[in-house]
């Protein structure tokens, strides 16, 4: 599945058209298809969170699934207008603490740091932001590509509580540097967006591989071995690792039960069983 | 496996050592890298949830400053190799090859490489061990120096202090191939070059990215001949399948590449991890069969039963014996 979050239904517009989604009830609005599911978060981090939480405690993301925040971001150093920026460090304004969502694999898209705050940004010089940046109140390079919002450092501190770093990406345009900005800005850049997204997407996907395991059933074989919980587990074990290793441990089991050893009437001849059995798989 | 300039893509680098000469010639070695300045390297190292498998692909480099101790005592599970004093330090974390069974993977849940550019607060820390008597250091302990050293010259730095320090014995324990570095270093009985050896089958296996076993015995020879006492490791020996056939033929392979009179000592062991360790590694590699081997647990360390344990590490020393003799085979309850 995966996981889309922006803060406004403008942003989200072109992800709804051409992804088919379909809107949900829900605290927040959420649309959806059957493997995207996209929520509007509202402005400002806290919102942001309360958005990821909420959907993410439904929906339990496993290995396979991800996340991506997408939106507009005012520009505050070294960043070029109307350029989407895949985002590798969040800071946030209000609390000072740094996220930093994995980059492995990496298309073309140019990086930033982000800046998140409650407010909005009001452009140099007398913005607090912009001081805190040029005073160097935060630890930045000189030619580093800086953005600010007001959700990213939301989107970063909650979505860690179900996913791994490698499992969330935050991509950002720059719409402006401080000034007003228009509908049809908005419009543009989100088309922007969805195309930046689309060069993401395949890079998402070859990093978030579930790992494939075999599946062990043991239930029968300890109930035959008059089992302990102990005794249950260093079976499961046992036969879980004959399965990674290509061990046939079905036919010497069989074999057991084919010579009348199996099952047993009591645990104590269960323990010793179950210790020769050990040894016969692992000779 | 090397530090070639398109390595690592990203470098996040602790503000406080920005303009640290170290850092910047560090940097100047990865022009195309995105530096990315954090507070404290713990800010990335340390992050939840993370995936050594999908991290391991696309590694990345952290600069930091080492803070607090930085030499610790040895581990009991580690061979002493009859010192007393035992000790470990650890100015490089993690490494750039991928070894199944590393216990690396139960103590951290990241592949990224953390490098401690204040190696000088090693030094300190170990002048003043120093000065209550001779002591036996391990300098990669949580790490494989000898692949990274044109990234961190740590072995020369070392070098240089071993030289200076005649009660200092060293080890820095390899499974790399390279043997063009032992020949930049100035050999010294304090600085012992260990070569961790496997089957080639376990190398294949279990060992991804690091030295066959002949590239490996070709470095040790160099090593050897450039006056450096030289370690075999056969640790951790591990029970595959004709487990017995594969050990005798590797240390034929050996016994045919190298001296083994020459050697300073050798140490055999077979798999063994902390508990704590064994479980959070089952967790994050769920497919590893080595991981995922139904080994004991005795007093908190996960290990094979005691007679496969012994049957193992005996059938070994006994094949060695030939070629190095018994007083130079270390078995880990030797250390008592």
């Amino acid at each position: 599945m995966i996981f889309l979050y922006t803060a406004l239904r403008a942003e989200a517009l072109p992800f709804i058209r051409n992804l088919n989604l379909k809107m949900e009830e829900g605290p927040f609005p959420v649309y959806r298809n059957q493997d995207t599911i996209l929520t509007v978060t509202g402005t400002g981090p806290l919102s942001a969170a309360a958005a990821v939480s909420s959907v993410l405690n439904i929906h339990s993301p496993g290995e396979e699934d991800f996340l991506m925040n997408i939106g507009i971001a005012a520009g505050i150093s070294n960043a070029s207008l109307h350029t989407v920026y895949r985002i590798h460090k969040v800071t946030d304004l209000s609390s000072g603490k740094d996220y930093y969502p994995d980059l492995l694999i990496t298309p073309s898209t140019p990086e930033a740091s982000l800046i998140t705050g409650a407010k909005r940004y009001a452009g140099e010089p007398t913005d607090p932001v912009f001081r805190t940046v040029s005073d160097s109140k935060l630890p930045v390079l000189s030619d580093e590509a800086i953005l600010y919002d007001m959700e990213g450092s939301g989107i970063a501190m909650a979505a860690p509580h179900f996913l791994a770093p490698h499992q969330i990406r935050i991509l950002k345009a720059v719409s402006d540097e401080g000034n007003p900005i228009t509908k049809e800005d908005v419009s543009a850049l989100s088309e922007l967006l969805y195309q930046a997204y689309l060069e993401e997407l395949p890079c998402m996907k070859a990093q978030c591989v579930k790992e494939e395991v075999p599946a062990v059933f043991c239930d029968s074989l300890a109930e035959d071995l008059h089992a302990s919980l102990t005794m249950r587990r260093s079976l499961s074990q046992l036969l879980y690792y004959c399965e990674l290793a290509g061990i046939d441990s079905h036919s010497v089991i069989d074999s057991y039960y084919q010579r009348g050893l199996l099952p047993v009437n009591d645990r104590q001849k269960g323990k010793i069983l179950l210790e020769e059995i050990r040894h016969e798989l692992l000779r | 496996m090397s530090c070639s300039a398109e390595k690592f893509r990203h470098l996040y680098i602790e503000s406080s050592i920005l303009d640290h000469p170290e850092t910047k010639r560090i940097r100047s070695l990865f022009p195309n890298a995105v530096c990315i300045p954090v507070e404290r390297y713990t800010d990335v190292f340390s992050r939840p949830h993370q995936s050594y498998r999908a991290q391991y692909a696309s590694m990345n480099l952290i600069l930091a400053e080492k803070h607090g101790t930085a030499v610790y005592p040895g581990a009991p599970v580690c061979h002493d190799f009859g010192s007393e004093r035992f000790f470990y330090t650890a100015m490089a974390v993690n490494c750039l090859y991928d070894c199944s069974y590393c216990w690396l993977k139960g103590m951290y849940n990241t592949a990224n490489l953390v490098i401690f550019i204040n190696l000088e607060k090693a030094f300190e820390e170990t002048e003043k061990l120093l000065e209550e008597g001779p002591l036996y250091l391990s300098l990669s302990f949580e790490s494989d120096l000898v692949p990274l050293e044109t990234l961190t010259h740590q072995i020369q730095r070392w070098n240089e202090f071993v030289k200076r320090h005649p009660g200092l014995s060293t080890e820095i324990r390899t499974k790399c191939g390279a043997d063009s570095i032992y020949a930049s270093l100035d050999p010294d009985p304090g600085m012992i070059f260990a070569f961790t050896l496997s089957p080639q089958s376990v190398i294949n296996a279990l060992e991804k990215g690091t030295a066959s076993l002949h590239e490996r015995l070709k470095a040790a020879g160099t090593a050897m001949e450039q006056g450096f006492p030289i370690r075999l490791c056969f640790d951790p020996m591990i029970r595959i399948p004709n487990w017995k056939e594969e050990y005798a033929g590797m240390v034929l392979e050996v016994s045919k590449q190298l001296d083994l009179s020459r050697v300073k000592d050798i140490s055999i062991g077979t798999y063994r991890q902390s508990d704590t360790y064994q479980r959070r590694m089952r967790k994050r590699f769920p497919a590893s069969a080595v991981i995922q081997y139904p080994y004991e647990t005795k007093n908190g360390y996960c290990q094979y039963p005691e007679a496969e344990k012994n049957e193992m590490e005996q059938f070994l020393k006994q094949e060695l014996i030939p070629f190095a003799g018994e007083e130079k085979i270390f078995l880990l309850e030797d250390n008592s």
